[in-house]
């Protein structure tokens, strides 16, 4: 257990609660039988049976003896049992387990359905077993229940093995030519100590309630001995005279079980050393994981309002938080309304709050997309793309919090749309498609369903023809034999098919606007070319404009007629595609050109790279955020930021230094 | 071990590796040919469920393989424990995940530290090896934790240099990265690979990258190998319709204006069960100038291609290999010293 | 054609399924029967001295030795012990004279119904209180909420079955003298019994079926769900609920096995005529043949029950073969 986490477990409420008792419990099992050993056994048979009272905290039991000091007493051997058998369960059950990361298939396979066999077995019918054998007594009941363990340990050790031993640095290490006994103890072993410590902890608890089980049938300890079980078993014969005589060691029990499931809990909900570094491609993933675990602690002033996302709770839109210290960027549209425009967006924000701070992946952007368009939006993780289109769709995860200036959709100010129209609109006019169609579908639920559920919340179509409906939309997006198609469970479809199926499932309205999400990041490329192509199709067919996010801006100008480039939260770029293919203006645009190999890079030259990395959200520089990896850069690009501004017709730039005139040298 | 006078420093014949038993038997890799050529990079092409990242781990024997050779310089891979032991020293990997394949619990200096203890040199040369791939040496004492991919994918290749191997196979190294990261890492293997004179296999479903990196192109299909040519010949006129269908579906800033609708090259249907793979020639279902489309093209659902590939152009697996129509431009690739 | 031989070979998937669970049950029970055989065996010393105790004559030792077939050789002893149960003779009490398969008979009904009522109660509580837990929570709303709920169940998953036990004797028979605490009279037997067995499993399993709500909350397929602008009624209900179903059910069928051990313990708080009594008693009198005939028909419980659960899971899951359309 490194000790980071275990400071950090230190620091929460509950690991300290369950530090402390477990001291004290440590304490009294040293000191109990020293301080209260001899007034434990002492017999007054005249004050039998009496009740709590100041000399006698818990009563006494039938021969007058003191129950307080008997419980406190008990505490040394009661602990010592838990912990006996804890360690013949661990020290048994985690070799067995892990061996099976060494042994050949057929015998691990053998070992490990009967593992399962094991687990499933009621321990304590093990238990007794083993304690019929071995006899009533301490013994019997510390090898029954330690034994009745095993299998427990040795499942967990052997999931946790084989999920390491899948990884790709065990592989590495075994390329290497590493033997199998080193790998298990320099790279299995120690990247499975936690979560075996942590239930080892925990099952110190188990064993003490199981052991305590069998005392307490009179199967466990035995007089003259007696641990908290037993107290607990004598005690219910006069429960009737006096119940402390059982409650009192009963309470004990609870409070030394609770204590160590708590420490094991904690220990586990604590994250050890630094948060990892967020994965490429994760995008809103990253952002939200990052802001979630933040959130986790709870910040003075955090928003807790959610934006509308379906629950009754909240109301449609974010409050305006204007003056937070962003410059709009462009104009905003308070009075005009040009009747074919989709999406009217001014000075849109995106927060998260968290405890180092508010991180802001959206800052302040500005554009509109006129009917019918095809735009896209190309960054690479942290630029805030996936958060952009979320907030427009109003499906900004928990506690994310959008603001804006304007934000028109379809002409309407959204905030002002009340919640049960705004969910219509938005359901049926608005689709959606996102990265991953493996787990966009519900694997539960067959696909014509969930295509048909659209028309039969929003349209009132019955059963019958919503799913006819859910065919033909299905067959009009290329699936063969779409009726039986719609019958089927979406493990049943291929990668392609079930983005088309997404796609189907936002033509169920009338869509007008279709974001995808990196629709095509997972797909294969011949599988994306098609994907692409509908795409193109659907809005050509139905006038729909389409928005699409992508990491790779080739993919992106073959379906878009213009393209807004995302850096650090900001648009740097609002070009037409023809524009980005003769030369973009922005150095991060024509950096990320020119370090993209195409079909026509050149062998004899070393790729163009940009030099560093992307900026993390929590630490952008002032000014210009591309500034540090741009060539260009001087003074003023690093002490103040850009705006978006025109530069000629609808070309946008947000530079201190766009390039102009002439077409592109690396 | 190595023998300077052989062309090839890997030269893999009828390998066959399959997943399964029984009714559940998943043919990975189906009887492949493959050669990679001294001092060159060979580049393996392939969609997903291809099989290409299983030949990569049957190379460096984390996977057996069910029949045929793996000959790295001449000794056969697949004869035995002691020649894979001594392929080890040979041979090395690069992986795709930078998040998966680097110890958590281990430094740098320490991952590194084990592989040089396969060569026997001693940890004076990490901070060398470190500044070969663009490192601080600073970083030897760091964990990956703090690490960015980028930063991750560089230990990890300088892990497989520490062993000075004669051959690199790149798993897809670049697919997990960010675009700006991505260009680095793909400039230090092309320096690496030229200051050493290493072989390289790349993986990779990235035909840009493998166009600019490779000598020669291999690409795989469903298990199989369905052409193979050096690079600049395979890029001017590829044999196999698959090879088409992928050139074609590359997206492309100079093409944008070419795709406004269904090119002639896009494959038909949907991609086929690996559990149940089509009879004849695989790819017959999706073939956008097969059976599928053609009637006169029966002999793709019966007879397997590949029996005779060696004797057609770029020995492609297809019985209409040379009687394809010329490529149209867009798909031709600017030959050396073309600047965009 | 193609269709008609798949589904063909799709229902001969299913019956090989089928067989190799019923394989493995039949090796498990063979394993616990096997296991109860060597009970005796395993017991140091003498077996029969110990459960008649020392004073008894060593006439009725033997003899006891003699009916209890310890004088055959040990594969006669095994291969007698085989025919025995199938054809249900399971023993005689050493301390009755009475047919162990008789004492079962009559214990078994009361333990099934305990156990029955248990189940039922912890499903139907748990899986309700931890989706109405998990949707309330979702996202990190509510953070006192999910601490109070985390408590609660945090202490009450701690709290022994027989402390429970205890706890609700105390309360309701002796302090409100509502409900009877010993016997198997009635139903209103049956109730404290039930609470005492099922509370401690139904906090566990909320816990278990809120994180599991979180977790199915948080897929791309809801933020899909919240996309498409359906109402939360549907969401909770149609979209999210198949998929927690499979999972809380899962964790049930291991309960299985919790709840058959509680009821051992709890039924001799109650001091209600079932197993539990019937097997603690017969521990503490070296009764062997009651001891190996309980522990297995336990343990042969257990294991069918397993795998009925199993089968019933396999058909709910949409990804199993049974159910490709």
């Amino acid at each position: 257990m490194s000790s980071s986490r275990l400071r950090r477990a230190l620091a929460t409420p509950t690991g300290m609660a369950a530090a402390i008792v477990i001291a004290a419990m440590l304490v009294l099992a040293v000191i109990g039988p020293i301080v209260w050993g001899s007034k434990a056994a002492a017999i007054d048979v005249p004050a039998a049976l009496e009740g709590p009272s100041w000399q006698h905290l818990f009563g006494t039991d039938q021969i007058g003896r003191d129950i307080f000091s008997r419980t406190m007493a008990a505490t040394r051997l009661s602990l010592e049992l838990a912990v006996l058998s804890t360690l013949i369960a661990v020290g048994i059950g985690i070799p067995v387990g892990i061996t099976q990361a060494v042994l050949g298939p057929r015998l691990r396979r053998s070992v490990a359905g009967v593992i399962s066999a094991a687990v499933a077995f009621p321990g304590l019918l093990l238990a007794l077993f083993i304690n019929t054998i071995i006899g009533i007594g301490a013994t019997g009941a510390v090898l029954g229940i330690g034994i009745a363990m095993i299998p427990g340990f040795a499942r967990l050790a052997q999931t946790l093995s084989a999920s390491i031993a899948g990884l790709d640095y065990v592989a590495a290490a075994r390329t290497l030519g590493i033997s199998r006994i080193r790998i298990l103890f320099f790279h299995v072993l120690p990247n499975i100590a936690e979560p075996l410590t942590l239930t080892g902890t925990m099952s110190v608890g188990w064993s003490l309630l199981g052991i305590s089980a069998l005392s307490f049938l009179g199967l466990g300890v035995r007089p003259p001995s007696y641990d908290w079980g037993s107290l607990l078993g004598s005690g219910l014969q006069y429960v009737y005279e006096n119940p402390m005589a059982s409650l009192g060691p009963g309470a004990f029990i609870v409070l030394a079980g609770l204590a160590f499931n708590l420490a094991g809990e904690t220990l586990a909900r604590v994250q050890g050393g630094t948060p990892v570094a967020g994965r490429p491609w994760s995008g809103a993933g990253a952002v939200g994981a990052a802001a979630s675990a933040l959130a986790t602690a709870p910040a003075a002033d955090a928003p807790v309002a959610a934006v509308a996302d379906g629950e009754a709770d909240a109301g449609p839109g974010g409050e305006p938080d204007a003056g937070v210290g962003d410059e709009p960027d462009g104009p905003a549209f308070a009075g005009e309304r040009e009747p074919d425009l989709v999406l009217e967006v001014s000075d849109l924000s995106v927060r998260f709050p968290g405890a180092a701070g508010i991180v802001t992946p959206v800052r302040g952007l500005s554009f509109t997309i006129r009917a019918g368009e095809r735009i896209g939006i190309v960054g690479e993780s942290g630029s805030g793309k996936s958060m952009t289109v979320l907030a427009l769709a109003q499906l900004l995860p928990y506690p994310g919090r959008a603001s804006w200036k304007s934000l028109r959709y379809l002409g309407r100010d959204l905030r002002s749309v009340p919640a049960p129209e705004l969910r219509h609109l938005l359901g049926t006019s608005m689709a959606l498609v996102f990265q991953d169609p493996a787990s966009s579908l519900n694997p539960a639920l067959r696909v014509g369903r969930q295509l048909a559920e659209v028309v039969q919340v929003h349209s009132g179509l019955r059963r019958r023809e919503a799913m006819e409906l859910a065919v033909t939309r299905l067959r009009e997006v290329q699936i063969a034999r779409p009726e039986l198609r719609a019958q089927q469970y979406p493990h049943e479809f291929s990668g392609g098919m079930r983005q088309r199926a997404m796609i189907a499932t936002g033509l169920m309205g009338r869509p007008q606007l279709i974001i995808a999400d990196e629709p095509t990041t997972a797909l294969d490329v011949t599988v994306q070319r098609q994907i692409l192509l509908l795409l193109r199709q659907v809005n050509q067919d139905s006038g729909a404009a389409v928005v699409m996010i992508s990491h790779d801006v080739s993919v992106v100008t073959m379906l878009c007629q213009r393209v807004l480039v995302m850096y650090a939260g900001r648009i740097v770029e609002d070009i037409s595609t023809e524009q980005l293919l003769a030369g973009p203006a922005h150095p991060y645009t024509r950096a990320l050109l020119a370090s993209v190999p195409d079909m026509s890079t050149d062998r004899d030259r070393p790729l163009v790279t940009i030099g560093g990395r992307p900026p993390a959200l929590d630490a952008l520089p002032p000014g210009c955020a591309f500034a540090p990896r741009c060539p260009l850069a001087d003074e003023r690009c690093r002490a103040a930021d850009p705006a978006l501004e025109p530069l000629a017709g609808d070309h946008r730039v947000a530079c201190w230094h766009p390039h102009t005139g002439r077409p592109t040298s690396a | 071990m190595s023998k300077p006078g052989r062309m090839n420093i890997l030269e893999i014949r009828g390998l066959t590796i399959r997943f399964g038993t029984g009714r559940k038997t998943l043919v990975a890799v189906d009887g492949i040919d493959l050669d990679v050529p001294r001092g060159g990079i060979l580049g393996l092409v392939g969609e997903s469920g291809s099989g290409k990242s299983t030949v990569a781990r049957a190379v460096v024997g984390l996977i057996r393989s069910a029949g045929g050779t793996i000959r790295l310089n001449g000794a056969d891979l697949t004869a035995g424990a002691a020649e894979r032991r001594a392929a080890r020293r040979t041979v090395q990997m690069i992986f795709q995940d930078p998040y998966a394949s680097l110890n958590p619990r281990m430094r740098v200096s320490a991952i590194i530290g084990e592989a040089m203890r396969l060569r026997g040199t001693g940890a004076e040369r990490i901070p060398g090896l470190l500044d070969e791939v663009g490192l601080d040496p600073a970083t030897a004492s760091r964990y990956p934790r703090e690490l960015s991919g980028g930063q991750r994918q560089r230990v990890a290749i300088a892990r497989a240099l520490a062993v000075e191997p004669e051959l690199i196979i790149a798993d897809e190294i670049t697919s997990s990265l960010d675009v700006s990261v991505q260009a680095q890492v793909l400039n230090l293997l092309r320096d690496i690979q030229r200051r050493s004179s290493l072989s390289v296999l790349l993986i990779a479903h990235n035909v840009a990258v493998v166009r600019y990196l490779s000598d020669s192109v291999a690409v795989m299909h469903m298990g199989r190998i369905v052409e193979a040519a050096p690079a600049a010949e395979f890029f001017r006129a590829p044999q196999h319709p698959y090879s088409r269908t992928l050139l074609d579906a590359v997206p492309q800033l100079a093409g944008a204006a070419d795709t406004a609708g269904a090119s002639a090259w896009t494959p038909v249907g949907e991609p086929s069960d690996p559990h149940e793979p089509p009879t004849g020639c695989r790819f017959h279902p999706r073939c956008p100038v097969g059976p599928a489309v053609a009637a006169d093209r029966d002999i793709c659902r019966t007879l397997d291609p590949g029996a005779d590939a060696a004797s057609r152009p770029h020995r492609a697996a297809c019985h209409f290999a040379g009687m394809l129509p010329a490529p149209p431009p867009q798909v031709i690739a600017a030959t050396p010293g073309q600047e965009r | 054609m193609a269709e008609a031989t798949t589904a063909v070979r799709r229902h001969h998937t299913w019956l090989m399924f089928l067989a190799r669970r019923i394989g493995r049950l039949v090796v498990s029970l063979a394993v616990v029967l096997s296991l109860s055989f060597l009970l005796i065996q395993f017991i140091p010393g003498d077996p029969v001295r110990l459960a008649l105790g020392p004073t008894a004559p060593a006439s009725m030792v033997a003899q006891q030795r003699a009916a209890l077939g310890l004088t055959k050789p040990l594969v006669i002893q095994y291969l007698d012990y085989w025919h025995d149960v199938l054809t249900g003779h399971l023993g005689t009490s050493i301390v009755s004279g009475q047919p162990v398969e008789q004492i079962i008979a009559t214990s078994l009904p009361n333990t099934a119904e305990l156990v029955g009522v248990a189940l039922v109660l912890t499903m139907i509580l748990a899986v309700s209180l931890g989706v109405l837990a998990g949707a309330l929570t979702h996202y990190g709303r509510r953070p006192r909420l999910l601490l109070f709920f985390t408590s609660a169940t945090s202490i009450l998953n701690t709290i022994p079955e027989f402390l429970l036990g205890v706890g609700l004797v105390f309360v309701f028979a002796v302090t409100l003298k509502l409900l009877p605490v010993a016997g198997a009279a009635g139903w209103q037997s049956l109730v404290l019994p039930a609470l005492a067995i099922a509370i401690g499993p139904i906090a566990g399993l909320a816990r278990i079926v809120r994180v599991q709500t979180d977790v199915a909350l948080g897929q791309d397929y809801m933020r899909v769900a919240r996309a498409k602008r359906l109402p939360t009624r549907i969401i909770y209900l149609r979209q999210a609920l198949p998929n927690l179903l499979t999972a809380a059910l899962t964790i049930g069928g291991l309960l299985l096995g919790t709840l058959v051990a509680s009821s051992v313990v709890v039924e001799n708080v109650f001091a209600r005529p079932g197993l539990g009594t019937a097997i603690v008693q017969a521990i503490s009198q070296h009764d062997y043949p009651v001891i190996q005939g309980v522990l297995l028909v336990l343990g042969a419980a257990v294991l069918v029950l397993n795998l009925l659960v199993d089968l019933l899971l396999s058909a709910l899951d949409p990804r199993s073969t049974l159910r490709e359309s």
